[in-house]
Protein backbone atom coordinates (compact mmCIF):
# COMPACT_ATOMS: atom_id res chain seq x y z
CA UNK A 1 0.00 0.00 0.00
CA UNK A 2 2.90 2.28 -0.64
CA UNK A 3 5.85 2.93 -2.84
CA UNK A 4 9.39 2.71 -1.77
CA UNK A 5 11.83 5.15 -3.84
CA UNK A 6 15.46 2.85 -3.40
CA UNK A 7 17.44 5.53 -2.83
CA UNK A 8 20.47 5.46 0.30
CA UNK A 9 18.89 5.70 3.91
CA UNK A 10 22.95 6.63 4.19
CA UNK A 11 22.49 10.03 1.75
CA UNK A 12 18.91 11.60 3.19
CA UNK A 13 17.12 11.67 6.17
CA UNK A 14 14.28 9.78 5.35
CA UNK A 15 11.74 9.75 7.63
CA UNK A 16 8.54 7.32 6.77
CA UNK A 17 5.46 9.08 8.11
CA UNK A 18 3.66 6.00 8.54
CA UNK A 19 5.41 3.02 10.22
CA UNK A 20 2.76 -0.15 10.56
CA UNK A 21 4.99 -3.21 11.18
CA UNK A 22 4.29 -4.80 7.43
CA UNK A 23 5.14 -1.73 6.20
CA UNK A 24 8.49 -1.19 7.60
CA UNK A 25 9.15 -5.14 6.97
CA UNK A 26 8.13 -4.45 3.40
CA UNK A 27 10.14 -1.35 3.11
CA UNK A 28 13.46 -3.12 4.36
CA UNK A 29 12.75 -6.12 2.16
CA UNK A 30 12.26 -3.85 -0.73
CA UNK A 31 15.94 -2.41 0.13
CA UNK A 32 17.26 -5.57 0.02
CA UNK A 33 15.38 -6.08 -3.16
CA UNK A 34 17.41 -3.15 -4.82
CA UNK A 35 20.26 -2.65 -2.73
CA UNK A 36 20.49 0.80 -4.40
CA UNK A 37 23.09 3.20 -1.89
CA UNK A 38 23.01 6.53 -3.29
CA UNK A 39 26.44 7.76 -1.92
CA UNK A 40 26.02 11.60 -2.82
CA UNK A 41 23.50 13.83 -3.90
CA UNK A 42 23.10 16.10 -6.59
CA UNK A 43 21.28 18.86 -7.40
CA UNK A 44 18.62 18.80 -10.08
CA UNK A 45 19.46 22.67 -10.25
CA UNK A 46 22.92 21.96 -11.15
CA UNK A 47 21.87 20.18 -14.03
CA UNK A 48 18.74 22.53 -14.93
CA UNK A 49 19.34 25.84 -13.10
CA UNK A 50 20.85 27.58 -16.68
CA UNK A 51 18.24 26.40 -18.91
CA UNK A 52 14.73 28.30 -19.56
CA UNK A 53 11.78 26.84 -20.11
CA UNK A 54 12.14 25.31 -23.22
CA UNK A 55 15.83 23.69 -23.31
CA UNK A 56 14.80 22.44 -19.90
CA UNK A 57 11.66 20.91 -20.96
CA UNK A 58 13.19 19.37 -23.53
CA UNK A 59 16.07 18.16 -21.17
CA UNK A 60 13.79 16.29 -19.14
CA UNK A 61 11.00 15.42 -21.41
CA UNK A 62 12.84 11.96 -22.02
CA UNK A 63 12.54 11.67 -18.02
CA UNK A 64 8.45 12.27 -17.86
CA UNK A 65 8.26 9.59 -20.64
CA UNK A 66 10.47 7.01 -18.60
CA UNK A 67 8.45 7.90 -15.45
CA UNK A 68 5.10 7.98 -16.69
CA UNK A 69 5.83 4.33 -18.15
CA UNK A 70 7.10 2.97 -15.15
CA UNK A 71 4.17 4.49 -13.32
CA UNK A 72 1.71 3.17 -15.22
CA UNK A 73 3.13 -0.22 -15.08
CA UNK A 74 3.10 -3.42 -13.08
CA UNK A 75 -0.83 -2.78 -12.13
CA UNK A 76 -1.99 -6.63 -12.51
CA UNK A 77 -1.21 -10.08 -13.06
CA UNK A 78 -3.93 -11.34 -13.71
CA UNK A 79 -7.98 -10.53 -14.55
CA UNK A 80 -9.54 -12.79 -12.08
CA UNK A 81 -12.04 -11.79 -9.83
CA UNK A 82 -14.96 -13.44 -7.69
CA UNK A 83 -17.98 -11.92 -7.92
CA UNK A 84 -18.11 -11.88 -4.19
CA UNK A 85 -15.12 -12.37 -1.81
CA UNK A 86 -12.17 -12.06 0.02
CA UNK A 87 -9.47 -11.70 -2.66
CA UNK A 88 -5.94 -9.80 -1.34
CA UNK A 89 -2.59 -9.38 -2.99
CA UNK A 90 0.53 -7.46 -1.28
CA UNK A 91 3.74 -7.49 -3.59
CA UNK A 92 6.48 -5.68 -5.36
CA UNK A 93 6.85 -4.90 -8.59
CA UNK A 94 10.00 -3.52 -10.64
CA UNK A 95 9.84 -1.62 -13.42
CA UNK A 96 11.93 -0.95 -15.80
CA UNK A 97 11.92 1.38 -18.81
CA UNK A 98 14.68 1.00 -21.17
CA UNK A 99 15.80 4.47 -22.47
CA UNK A 100 16.05 4.58 -26.62
CA UNK A 101 19.16 6.03 -27.57
CA UNK A 102 17.02 9.24 -29.49
CA UNK A 103 15.89 10.02 -25.84
CA UNK A 104 19.51 10.64 -25.39
CA UNK A 105 20.02 14.03 -26.97
CA UNK A 106 18.29 17.00 -28.21
CA UNK A 107 18.37 20.09 -30.34
CA UNK A 108 18.97 23.08 -28.06
CA UNK A 109 19.79 26.68 -28.71
CA UNK A 110 21.88 28.76 -26.38
CA UNK A 111 19.91 30.57 -24.03
CA UNK A 112 21.62 34.10 -22.20
CA UNK A 113 20.31 37.59 -21.64
CA UNK A 114 23.34 38.16 -23.24
CA UNK A 115 23.01 37.60 -26.78
CA UNK A 116 20.29 36.36 -29.10
CA UNK A 117 20.06 31.99 -29.13
CA UNK A 118 22.45 30.51 -31.17
CA UNK A 119 22.43 26.79 -32.46
CA UNK A 120 21.16 24.62 -32.31
CA UNK A 121 23.04 21.98 -31.16
CA UNK A 122 23.05 18.48 -30.31
CA UNK A 123 23.33 18.53 -26.58
CA UNK A 124 22.64 15.61 -23.79
CA UNK A 125 19.21 15.23 -22.36
CA UNK A 126 18.69 13.81 -18.75
CA UNK A 127 19.63 10.74 -19.97
CA UNK A 128 22.27 11.37 -22.55
CA UNK A 129 26.30 11.11 -21.82
CA UNK A 130 27.29 13.10 -18.46
CA UNK A 131 29.31 15.33 -20.34
CA UNK A 132 27.70 18.48 -21.51
CA UNK A 133 28.74 20.82 -24.31
CA UNK A 134 30.98 23.92 -24.34
CA UNK A 135 30.33 25.82 -27.71
CA UNK A 136 31.83 28.96 -28.34
CA UNK A 137 29.48 31.92 -28.31
CA UNK A 138 29.86 33.29 -32.16
CA UNK A 139 28.21 36.73 -30.70
CA UNK A 140 31.46 36.86 -28.62
CA UNK A 141 33.88 36.30 -31.30
CA UNK A 142 34.13 32.88 -30.26
CA UNK A 143 36.03 34.03 -27.20
CA UNK A 144 33.22 33.48 -24.49
CA UNK A 145 31.82 30.17 -24.53
CA UNK A 146 28.61 28.43 -23.61
CA UNK A 147 28.20 25.03 -21.48
CA UNK A 148 25.00 22.42 -21.60
CA UNK A 149 24.95 20.56 -19.18
CA UNK A 150 25.35 16.46 -19.32
CA UNK A 151 23.31 14.02 -17.87
CA UNK A 152 23.49 10.76 -15.95
CA UNK A 153 24.14 8.34 -19.33
CA UNK A 154 21.37 6.11 -18.26
CA UNK A 155 19.91 3.30 -19.92
CA UNK A 156 17.11 1.98 -18.00
CA UNK A 157 14.94 3.44 -15.93
CA UNK A 158 13.85 1.53 -13.07
CA UNK A 159 11.15 1.63 -10.26
CA UNK A 160 9.92 0.07 -7.47
CA UNK A 161 6.02 -0.19 -6.58
CA UNK A 162 4.75 -2.33 -3.21
CA UNK A 163 1.03 -2.15 -3.77
CA UNK A 164 -1.73 -3.68 -2.70
CA UNK A 165 -5.05 -4.86 -4.15
CA UNK A 166 -8.15 -6.07 -2.20
CA UNK A 167 -11.68 -7.29 -3.26
CA UNK A 168 -13.55 -8.53 -4.34
CA UNK A 169 -17.16 -6.47 -4.17
CA UNK A 170 -19.56 -7.45 -6.80
CA UNK A 171 -16.83 -8.03 -9.00
CA UNK A 172 -14.66 -4.81 -7.96
CA UNK A 173 -11.45 -4.98 -6.26
CA UNK A 174 -9.25 -2.00 -4.85
CA UNK A 175 -5.30 -1.20 -5.71
CA UNK A 176 -3.58 1.23 -3.17
CA UNK A 177 -0.10 2.77 -3.07
CA UNK A 178 0.74 5.36 -0.77
CA UNK A 179 3.90 6.79 0.98
CA UNK A 180 5.15 10.17 2.55
CA UNK A 181 8.77 10.71 2.96
CA UNK A 182 10.48 13.46 4.62
CA UNK A 183 13.90 14.01 2.56
CA UNK A 184 16.73 16.36 3.28
CA UNK A 185 17.05 19.53 0.74
CA UNK A 186 14.29 17.80 -1.13
CA UNK A 187 11.27 18.22 0.99
CA UNK A 188 8.20 16.20 1.01
CA UNK A 189 8.18 12.96 -1.36
CA UNK A 190 4.73 12.28 -1.81
CA UNK A 191 3.12 9.08 -4.22
CA UNK A 192 -0.49 8.03 -4.08
CA UNK A 193 -1.53 5.97 -6.36
CA UNK A 194 -5.29 4.19 -6.10
CA UNK A 195 -7.25 1.92 -9.12
CA UNK A 196 -10.37 -0.01 -9.72
CA UNK A 197 -10.54 -2.65 -11.28
CA UNK A 198 -13.96 -4.58 -12.40
CA UNK A 199 -15.24 -8.14 -13.85
CA UNK A 200 -16.38 -8.40 -17.49
CA UNK A 201 -16.86 -12.28 -17.55
CA UNK A 202 -19.22 -12.35 -14.51
CA UNK A 203 -21.30 -11.11 -17.31
CA UNK A 204 -20.02 -13.20 -20.25
CA UNK A 205 -20.11 -17.04 -18.59
CA UNK A 206 -19.34 -18.56 -22.16
CA UNK A 207 -15.84 -16.47 -22.29
CA UNK A 208 -13.31 -19.30 -21.39
CA UNK A 209 -10.77 -16.36 -20.41
CA UNK A 210 -10.84 -13.85 -16.92
CA UNK A 211 -11.65 -10.17 -18.52
CA UNK A 212 -11.87 -7.47 -16.71
CA UNK A 213 -11.27 -3.25 -17.11
CA UNK A 214 -9.60 -0.91 -14.58
CA UNK A 215 -8.89 2.44 -13.84
CA UNK A 216 -5.21 3.95 -12.51
CA UNK A 217 -4.84 7.28 -11.27
CA UNK A 218 -0.92 8.05 -9.47
CA UNK A 219 0.37 11.12 -8.10
CA UNK A 220 3.58 11.96 -7.54
CA UNK A 221 5.12 15.17 -5.42
CA UNK A 222 8.13 16.41 -4.23
CA UNK A 223 8.56 19.23 -2.78
CA UNK A 224 7.99 22.24 -4.61
CA UNK A 225 9.94 20.91 -7.69
CA UNK A 226 7.82 18.38 -8.99
CA UNK A 227 4.61 17.38 -9.45
CA UNK A 228 3.30 14.39 -11.76
CA UNK A 229 0.12 12.52 -12.16
CA UNK A 230 -0.66 9.17 -14.53
CA UNK A 231 -3.68 7.80 -15.43
CA UNK A 232 -4.31 4.61 -17.23
CA UNK A 233 -7.36 2.54 -18.34
CA UNK A 234 -6.98 -0.61 -19.39
CA UNK A 235 -8.79 -4.05 -20.67
CA UNK A 236 -7.32 -6.72 -18.62
CA UNK A 237 -7.04 -10.66 -19.51
CA UNK A 238 -6.01 -13.81 -18.18
CA UNK A 239 -6.27 -17.59 -18.71
CA UNK A 240 -4.95 -19.95 -15.71
CA UNK A 241 -3.28 -23.60 -15.98
CA UNK A 242 -2.52 -25.07 -12.94
CA UNK A 243 0.80 -23.14 -11.56
CA UNK A 244 0.58 -20.76 -14.64
CA UNK A 245 -1.25 -17.72 -15.75
CA UNK A 246 -0.87 -16.05 -18.76
CA UNK A 247 -2.22 -12.14 -19.00
CA UNK A 248 -2.41 -9.23 -20.78
CA UNK A 249 -3.69 -6.23 -21.59
CA UNK A 250 -4.86 -3.45 -24.09
CA UNK A 251 -4.55 -0.25 -21.86
CA UNK A 252 -4.87 3.72 -22.84
CA UNK A 253 -2.77 6.02 -20.65
CA UNK A 254 -1.81 9.84 -20.44
CA UNK A 255 0.34 11.89 -17.61
CA UNK A 256 1.66 14.72 -17.19
CA UNK A 257 4.85 15.84 -15.25
CA UNK A 258 4.78 19.96 -13.56
CA UNK A 259 8.24 21.25 -13.02
CA UNK A 260 9.80 23.92 -11.27
CA UNK A 261 13.53 25.31 -10.51
CA UNK A 262 15.13 28.41 -10.26
CA UNK A 263 17.26 30.19 -13.17
CA UNK A 264 20.63 30.81 -12.50
CA UNK A 265 21.89 31.91 -15.59
CA UNK A 266 23.24 35.79 -16.82
CA UNK A 267 20.62 38.34 -15.92
CA UNK A 268 21.30 41.42 -18.25
CA UNK A 269 18.65 41.45 -20.22
CA UNK A 270 15.46 43.70 -18.36
CA UNK A 271 13.19 41.38 -20.92
CA UNK A 272 14.24 37.88 -20.53
CA UNK A 273 14.51 35.86 -17.66
CA UNK A 274 16.65 36.88 -14.76
CA UNK A 275 18.50 35.42 -12.10
CA UNK A 276 16.64 33.79 -9.83
CA UNK A 277 13.60 33.63 -11.06
CA UNK A 278 11.56 30.74 -11.05
CA UNK A 279 11.10 28.62 -14.71
CA UNK A 280 8.10 26.24 -14.27
CA UNK A 281 6.71 24.26 -17.26
CA UNK A 282 4.46 21.03 -17.90
CA UNK A 283 5.47 17.75 -19.79
CA UNK A 284 3.07 14.86 -21.54
CA UNK A 285 4.40 11.48 -21.44
CA UNK A 286 4.87 9.92 -24.53
CA UNK A 287 2.56 6.86 -24.32
CA UNK A 288 -0.46 6.80 -25.12
CA UNK A 289 -1.89 3.23 -26.02
CA UNK A 290 0.03 0.29 -24.16
CA UNK A 291 -0.09 -3.60 -24.93
CA UNK A 292 0.86 -5.77 -21.89
CA UNK A 293 1.62 -9.35 -22.23
CA UNK A 294 3.13 -11.78 -19.11
CA UNK A 295 2.77 -14.38 -17.02
CA UNK A 296 2.33 -15.15 -13.42
CA UNK A 297 3.67 -18.33 -11.69
CA UNK A 298 1.82 -19.35 -8.44
CA UNK A 299 3.47 -21.31 -5.96
CA UNK A 300 0.38 -21.50 -3.98
CA UNK A 301 0.04 -18.03 -2.18
CA UNK A 302 3.43 -16.79 -3.85
CA UNK A 303 2.93 -14.91 -7.01
CA UNK A 304 5.98 -14.09 -8.88
CA UNK A 305 4.90 -12.25 -12.61
CA UNK A 306 6.85 -10.95 -15.15
CA UNK A 307 5.32 -8.61 -18.45
CA UNK A 308 6.57 -6.76 -21.08
CA UNK A 309 4.96 -3.67 -22.41
CA UNK A 310 4.88 -2.19 -25.76
CA UNK A 311 4.15 1.40 -26.18
CA UNK A 312 6.14 4.84 -27.37
CA UNK A 313 7.97 4.10 -24.33
CA UNK A 314 8.63 -0.03 -23.91
CA UNK A 315 9.08 -1.14 -20.36
CA UNK A 316 9.38 -4.62 -18.56
CA UNK A 317 8.06 -5.97 -14.96
CA UNK A 318 9.01 -8.23 -12.79
CA UNK A 319 6.90 -8.53 -9.09
CA UNK A 320 7.02 -10.71 -6.30
CA UNK A 321 4.25 -11.17 -3.92
CA UNK A 322 1.29 -12.97 -1.39
CA UNK A 323 -1.85 -13.56 -3.13
CA UNK A 324 -4.84 -14.91 -1.15
CA UNK A 325 -7.60 -16.42 -3.09
CA UNK A 326 -5.93 -15.36 -6.43
CA UNK A 327 -5.04 -17.73 -8.81
CA UNK B 1 21.24 27.93 -3.96
CA UNK B 2 21.63 24.15 -3.76
CA UNK B 3 18.59 23.84 -1.83
CA UNK B 4 16.50 22.46 -4.85
CA UNK B 5 17.55 18.46 -4.50
CA UNK B 6 17.73 16.65 -6.59
CA UNK B 7 15.08 14.32 -8.31
CA UNK B 8 17.76 13.17 -10.86
CA UNK B 9 19.74 12.21 -7.93
CA UNK B 10 16.95 10.38 -6.64
CA UNK B 11 16.91 8.96 -10.13
CA UNK B 12 20.04 8.44 -10.35
CA UNK B 13 20.06 6.51 -6.78
CA UNK B 14 17.43 4.49 -7.97
CA UNK B 15 19.30 2.79 -10.98
CA UNK B 16 22.78 2.77 -10.66
CA UNK B 17 24.37 -0.22 -9.46
CA UNK B 18 27.96 0.90 -9.77
CA UNK B 19 29.87 4.15 -9.41
CA UNK B 20 29.25 6.90 -11.70
CA UNK B 21 31.20 9.59 -12.30
CA UNK B 22 29.02 12.87 -13.59
CA UNK B 23 29.92 15.96 -14.59
CA UNK B 24 27.84 19.02 -12.54
CA UNK B 25 27.79 22.94 -14.25
CA UNK B 26 26.90 25.25 -11.67
CA UNK B 27 27.03 28.69 -12.75
CA UNK B 28 28.35 31.88 -10.59
CA UNK B 29 28.42 35.46 -11.11
CA UNK B 30 31.61 38.06 -9.23
CA UNK B 31 31.59 41.69 -9.96
CA UNK B 32 34.54 44.67 -9.60
CA UNK B 33 33.21 48.35 -9.43
CA UNK B 34 34.72 51.12 -10.69
CA UNK B 35 34.29 54.79 -9.10
CA UNK B 36 34.17 57.24 -11.97
CA UNK B 37 34.83 60.74 -10.76
CA UNK B 38 36.67 63.49 -13.29
CA UNK B 39 36.84 63.51 -16.64
CA UNK B 40 39.74 61.91 -17.47
CA UNK B 41 40.20 58.90 -15.40
CA UNK B 42 42.19 55.70 -14.52
CA UNK B 43 40.61 53.29 -11.40
CA UNK B 44 41.53 50.17 -10.74
CA UNK B 45 38.83 47.49 -9.28
CA UNK B 46 40.07 44.04 -8.08
CA UNK B 47 37.89 41.21 -7.96
CA UNK B 48 39.68 38.54 -4.95
CA UNK B 49 40.47 35.16 -5.71
CA UNK B 50 39.45 34.10 -2.43
CA UNK B 51 35.87 35.74 -3.40
CA UNK B 52 36.23 33.44 -6.68
CA UNK B 53 37.09 30.32 -4.38
CA UNK B 54 34.25 30.98 -2.53
CA UNK B 55 31.86 31.00 -5.15
CA UNK B 56 33.47 27.98 -7.11
CA UNK B 57 33.27 26.25 -3.55
CA UNK B 58 29.71 27.01 -2.81
CA UNK B 59 28.26 26.39 -6.74
CA UNK B 60 29.97 22.76 -6.13
CA UNK B 61 29.56 21.92 -2.47
CA UNK B 62 33.14 21.61 -1.86
CA UNK B 63 32.37 18.35 -3.58
CA UNK B 64 34.46 16.80 -7.01
CA UNK B 65 37.23 18.06 -9.07
CA UNK B 66 36.65 20.87 -11.06
CA UNK B 67 37.45 20.42 -14.59
CA UNK B 68 37.61 23.86 -16.13
CA UNK B 69 35.87 27.30 -15.16
CA UNK B 70 33.70 28.12 -18.92
CA UNK B 71 33.25 31.67 -18.83
CA UNK B 72 29.83 32.55 -20.67
CA UNK B 73 29.04 36.28 -19.93
CA UNK B 74 31.02 39.76 -19.28
CA UNK B 75 28.82 42.95 -18.80
CA UNK B 76 28.64 46.67 -17.10
CA UNK B 77 26.35 47.33 -14.59
CA UNK B 78 26.32 51.17 -14.59
CA UNK B 79 25.16 53.50 -12.15
CA UNK B 80 25.08 57.20 -12.18
CA UNK B 81 24.92 58.65 -9.27
CA UNK B 82 23.70 61.90 -7.86
CA UNK B 83 24.26 65.12 -9.45
CA UNK B 84 26.15 63.52 -12.17
CA UNK B 85 26.23 65.15 -15.67
CA UNK B 86 28.21 62.83 -17.74
CA UNK B 87 26.28 62.00 -20.32
CA UNK B 88 28.75 59.31 -22.22
CA UNK B 89 32.24 57.33 -21.59
CA UNK B 90 34.98 56.40 -23.61
CA UNK B 91 36.92 53.60 -22.04
CA UNK B 92 39.61 51.38 -22.24
CA UNK B 93 39.17 48.58 -19.76
CA UNK B 94 41.45 46.07 -18.55
CA UNK B 95 42.99 43.09 -16.88
CA UNK B 96 46.34 42.85 -15.38
CA UNK B 97 48.67 39.85 -16.75
CA UNK B 98 49.57 37.62 -13.50
CA UNK B 99 52.97 36.79 -15.77
CA UNK B 100 53.93 39.84 -16.68
CA UNK B 101 51.93 42.66 -14.89
CA UNK B 102 51.05 44.06 -17.91
CA UNK B 103 47.49 45.37 -18.50
CA UNK B 104 46.13 43.55 -21.29
CA UNK B 105 42.95 44.97 -22.94
CA UNK B 106 39.32 43.33 -22.69
CA UNK B 107 38.04 46.65 -24.09
CA UNK B 108 39.81 49.32 -26.34
CA UNK B 109 37.93 52.72 -26.31
CA UNK B 110 34.46 51.44 -26.07
CA UNK B 111 31.46 54.19 -25.85
CA UNK B 112 28.92 54.07 -24.01
CA UNK B 113 26.10 56.06 -22.79
CA UNK B 114 25.74 56.82 -19.23
CA UNK B 115 22.17 55.09 -18.26
CA UNK B 116 21.20 53.14 -15.26
CA UNK B 117 21.28 49.69 -16.45
CA UNK B 118 23.39 47.21 -18.31
CA UNK B 119 25.79 47.43 -20.53
CA UNK B 120 26.24 44.37 -22.96
CA UNK B 121 29.67 44.33 -24.91
CA UNK B 122 30.39 40.99 -26.24
CA UNK B 123 30.97 42.17 -30.13
CA UNK B 124 33.79 44.52 -28.91
CA UNK B 125 35.96 41.96 -26.52
CA UNK B 126 39.72 41.74 -27.43
CA UNK B 127 41.12 38.51 -27.05
CA UNK B 128 44.48 39.17 -25.24
CA UNK B 129 42.33 40.32 -22.01
CA UNK B 130 39.75 37.78 -22.61
CA UNK B 131 42.24 34.62 -22.56
CA UNK B 132 43.89 35.98 -19.93
CA UNK B 133 40.39 36.64 -17.54
CA UNK B 134 39.94 33.32 -18.73
CA UNK B 135 42.81 31.50 -17.97
CA UNK B 136 43.15 33.54 -14.45
CA UNK B 137 39.31 32.50 -13.38
CA UNK B 138 40.42 28.61 -14.40
CA UNK B 139 43.86 29.14 -12.32
CA UNK B 140 41.70 29.95 -8.92
CA UNK B 141 38.52 27.47 -9.76
CA UNK B 142 41.23 24.57 -9.97
CA UNK B 143 43.40 25.74 -7.04
CA UNK B 144 46.60 26.53 -9.11
CA UNK B 145 48.99 28.75 -7.70
CA UNK B 146 46.92 32.43 -8.37
CA UNK B 147 46.45 35.95 -7.41
CA UNK B 148 43.86 38.08 -7.43
CA UNK B 149 41.99 39.59 -10.66
CA UNK B 150 42.69 42.95 -11.46
CA UNK B 151 41.14 45.47 -13.57
CA UNK B 152 41.93 49.02 -15.11
CA UNK B 153 39.76 50.94 -16.25
CA UNK B 154 40.92 54.50 -17.97
CA UNK B 155 39.56 56.68 -20.65
CA UNK B 156 37.32 59.91 -20.88
CA UNK B 157 33.77 61.03 -20.17
CA UNK B 158 31.96 63.44 -21.94
CA UNK B 159 30.66 66.47 -21.77
CA UNK B 160 33.95 67.66 -20.08
CA UNK B 161 33.22 70.03 -17.41
CA UNK B 162 30.12 69.19 -14.67
CA UNK B 163 29.90 66.97 -11.92
CA UNK B 164 31.22 63.37 -12.94
CA UNK B 165 29.86 60.73 -10.39
CA UNK B 166 29.52 57.07 -12.41
CA UNK B 167 29.56 54.03 -10.76
CA UNK B 168 30.48 51.14 -13.53
CA UNK B 169 30.52 47.60 -11.72
CA UNK B 170 32.01 44.96 -14.11
CA UNK B 171 29.60 41.02 -14.26
CA UNK B 172 31.77 38.35 -14.36
CA UNK B 173 29.52 35.08 -15.10
CA UNK B 174 30.88 31.39 -15.44
CA UNK B 175 30.08 28.05 -14.74
CA UNK B 176 31.84 25.34 -13.25
CA UNK B 177 32.32 22.34 -14.87
CA UNK B 178 33.58 19.52 -12.37
CA UNK B 179 33.10 16.07 -11.82
CA UNK B 180 32.03 13.81 -8.81
CA UNK B 181 31.27 10.09 -8.35
CA UNK B 182 27.51 8.96 -7.77
CA UNK B 183 27.72 5.48 -6.42
CA UNK B 184 25.70 2.37 -4.43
Amino acid sequence: MYVLWPFATNAYDLTFKQKPKLMKRSVFMLFALMSFTLVQSQSLEDYLSKYTQENGKQYLQPFADAFSADFNSGLFHNAHLKKMGFQLYIGVAAQVATIPSSAKHFQAYTESGLFEPEGPYSVPTVFGPTEGKIVPIEASNGLLDYAFPGGFDMDYVPLAMPQITIGSVFGTDFTARYIELDVTDIGKIKVFGWGLRHSIDQYLDILPIDLAVGYYNQSFKIGEYMDATANVVNLQASYSIPVLTFYGGLGYENSKVDVQYTYEGPDISTTSIQEGDRVSFEMEGANTVRLTLGMTLNLGPVKIHGDYNVAKQNTFVVGLGIGINEK
Amino acid sequence: MRKIVMLLAIMLGMIACEEKDISLFPSFEESAKFNINTNSFEEDATIYSSVISDAVIEATDGEGGVERLVLEGLWFEVTPNSGNTAQAMTLTFQIKSWATDEYLPILEDFTFTVNSGKVNFLKELKSEGVIELKNQLNAIAKGLPSSDIKFESEGIVTPEGGTVDVDVEVFVNATVVYTTTVGI
